[in-house]
């Protein structure tokens, strides 16, 4: 009686041990059986070396990707990560020292020098114009300004620099001095100087925050096309 | 057998909704997960194929030796070493497209994929013993064709 129904299960070790031993027993006695289970083992390395059907698209989108394109996605990321950092960093650089000059004169400087000039207009205390009465409120606000104009420098030089200390008691001297030979009250004098001294401040082109905004949108502009490329690839 | 096209479709399928019903998976082999959802959508497709679907897939049941060992043909001209032509891989193809698909399947997942047996029954749904009977029996037929057209036997 030949095991042959147990040949494949034999050959793929998948017997229990008892029918495993008595098919071994039977194939050391029988030769057919060598016989077929050899055409089985050889039929069964027929199916397996099967060519594998390659998928003529991809059912599974993009489980590998060449490296260089990993490398580039990671640096696309990165790119636009850095766009985000450098405009915001742009953003705090440029609006920082407005914050903190806006804090202080601007708010104070108009509040200060126009209710004065309405008070000029008002007092009639026009003694050093030269149109007393005909002069309109605007000229009136040019002459002080005018006139106070070096001092306001001078003011803003010794405040901004610590070695000019010795200087300056003679400076605001000079200023105490100009503004009582000037008809024009003292208020009116500094907030002239605070807004020379602001627009020292501004005046001078600040390259750095233009910078880290021109970075930025160079870094979106990059991560952006990146994008578009890696999608599109 | 499914065509190339009906193949991808059904992969594409398959894995869509493995996919979505990972949260359902709990075996410890995650292959035979994905292979037995594959299997059965391939078995799907092909039933639905059949202009009479109530046929089984499966010829009815028979004793094993039953089918027989069919002695070689007339030698065919040098087809002694045919397992290292691809004319032998063309004809295997050729006769695991003429099996039943659930042997087919089986057989497979046997000999290509090298499931156990165990497995195999889990990702057909079947009992261990179909297993054995569908492999013992695909490849069986697999040989006789192979000897048919002169193949040796054991030289692959």
């Amino acid at each position: 009686m030949h095991p042959f129904g147990d040949l494949s299960a034999y050959l793929d070790g998948a017997l229990s041990p008892e029918a495993r031993t008595s098919v071994q027993a039977h194939l050391d006695t029988c030769a057919l059986c060598r016989t077929r289970l050899a055409e089985l083992r050889g039929t069964a390395r027929l199916i397996a070396a099967l060519p594998m059907p390659v998928p003529s698209r991809s059912l599974v989108p993009r489980v590998s990707v060449p490296v260089w394109m990993t490398a580039l996605r990671t640096f696309s990321t990165v790119a636009s990560a850095a766009a985000i950092f450098l405009f915001v960093v742009s953003a705090v650089t440029s609006s920082l020292p407005r914050l903190t000059s806006t804090a202080g004169a601007p708010a104070a400087a108009p509040a200060a020098s126009a209710p004065n000039a309405a008070l000029d207009q008002t007092k009639g205390r026009g003694a050093a114009t030269p149109t007393p009465q005909s002069s309109d409120e605007r000229g009136k606000l040019l002459v002080p300004s005018g006139a106070s104009a070096s001092p306001g420098a001078a003011f803003s030089a010794a405040s901004t620099s610590p070695g000019l200390t010795e200087n300056a008691p003679s400076a605001s001297d000079a200023v105490r001095r100009l503004d009582v030979g000037s008809p024009s009250p003292d208020t009116s004098a500094f907030s002239v100087a605070e807004r020379t001294s602001i627009a020292r401040e501004q005046a001078p082109f600040n390259p750095f925050p233009w910078l880290w905004l021109v970075l930025g949108v160079a870094f979106a502009a990059l991560s952006f096309i990146l994008g578009r490329r890696l999608r599109s690839a | 057998m499914l065509g190339q096209d009906d193949a991808e479709d059904v992969v594409q399928d398959a894995l869509l909704s493995a996919w979505r019903s990972m949260a359902s998976f709990e075996g410890t082999s995650f292959r035979a997960w994905i292979f037995r959802i594959v299997t059965n959508r391939a078995l799907d497709r092909l039933r639905a194929r059949r202009r009479r679907p109530e046929l089984p897939l499966d010829p009815p049941a028979e004793d094993d030796d039953a089918v027989g060992w069919a002695e070689p043909a007339a030698p065919g001209p040098e087809l002694a070493d045919l397992a290292a032509d691809r004319e032998a891989l063309r004809v295997v193809e050729d006769a695991l497209a003429a099996l039943p698909a659930e042997q087919r399947a089986v057989l497979l997942l046997r000999d290509v994929e090298g499931f156990a047996y165990e497995e195999i029954a889990t990702i057909t749904s079947t009992e261990i013993g179909t297993v054995k009977s569908r492999i013992h029996r695909g490849r069986l037929a697999v040989r006789n064709i192979l000897v048919s057209r002169g193949w040796k036997g054991s030289g692959g």
